[in-house]
């Protein structure tokens, strides 16, 4: 039975790499969206609030939901992370199962 | 030997598999989009009655659509609680229908509701309703 440990730790930081930056890189266009949308938002806001059409206790009111966008945002920006990790931990759990298969001559 | 070794390995592979957060659910994401197209379509309604006729906008003429949408909501907010390693998009759904409820609770107070008003609320829950989306199909890259 062949088993060389570094080859195995060099392909799981590979395999890990890997992984994260696909992913990574679509959370960052993700968190793009939610920059822009919240921008567009904020601009509308206080647009109303400077012409006078909506007044004081209605803006502190929206700046409030505003708080609780940015937790939903905040939420599904974990839910990415919890996936990446997810992604991360069973590419590394593949390579070792490779490993001790072709170790054992298997594959 | 070497079946009961791929057996063992099989079991030992399965019970390794890491798993963080639900698996991606079709029905929930048709859900998501179809209550965000029904909020849509309601503030639309009331955009196309004259802003300067209050009565025109009295709540009671819409009371029905903002109940049907959050009959929806509460439906969704049940689903998602009863999936396991869901507790971002639970809270996400709770966001939406506080809203929805105070939004809501606003228009039957005062009776009328204005086109700023209008589109503020539009905006604001076509960006959360995206933000619920996201939160489903970032579940398609899972690689399992």
């Amino acid at each position: 039975m062949e088993f060389d440990v570094d080859a195995i730790l060099n392909d799981m930081v590979l395999a890990v790499r890997k992984s994260v930056q696909k992913d990574y890189e679509e959370a960052e266009t993700i968190t793009e969206l939610f920059v822009q949308a919240n921008k567009a938002r904020y601009k509308k806001l206080a647009e109303y609030r400077f012409s006078g059409k909506i007044d004081e206790q209605s803006f502190k009111s929206r700046l409030q939901d505003e708080k609780l966008m940015l937790e939903a945002q905040f939420n599904t920006l974990s839910i990415f992370t919890k996936v990446m990790a997810q992604n991360a931990a069973n590419a590394v759990i593949d390579v070792l199962e490779k490993a001790i298969l072709s170790g054992l001559k298997i594959i | 030997m070497k079946v009961y070794l791929i057996v063992m390995l099989a079991g030992f592979y399965s019970a390794c598999r890491v798993t963080m957060v639900a698996p991606y659910d079709e029905h929930i994401a048709r859900q998501i989009q179809l209550i965000s197209k029904k909020i849509d379509k309601l503030y639309l309604t009331i955009l196309d009655m004259p802003d300067d006729d209050p009565s025109a906008r009295a709540y009671s003429l819409f009371a029905e659509q903002y109940i049907d949408i959050e009959v929806d909501l509460n439906a969704l907010l049940l689903q998602n609680r009863l999936r396991p390693l869901n507790n971002e998009s639970t809270r996400n759904v709770e966001i939406a229908l506080e809203t929805w409820i105070k939004y809501k609770k606003k228009h039957k107070e005062v009776n009328t509701i204005s086109d700023f008003d209008l589109d503020l609320n539009r905006y604001y829950f076509r960006d959360l309703f995206m933000v619920l989306l996201m939160g489903e199909e970032v579940r398609k890259n899972i690689n399992n």
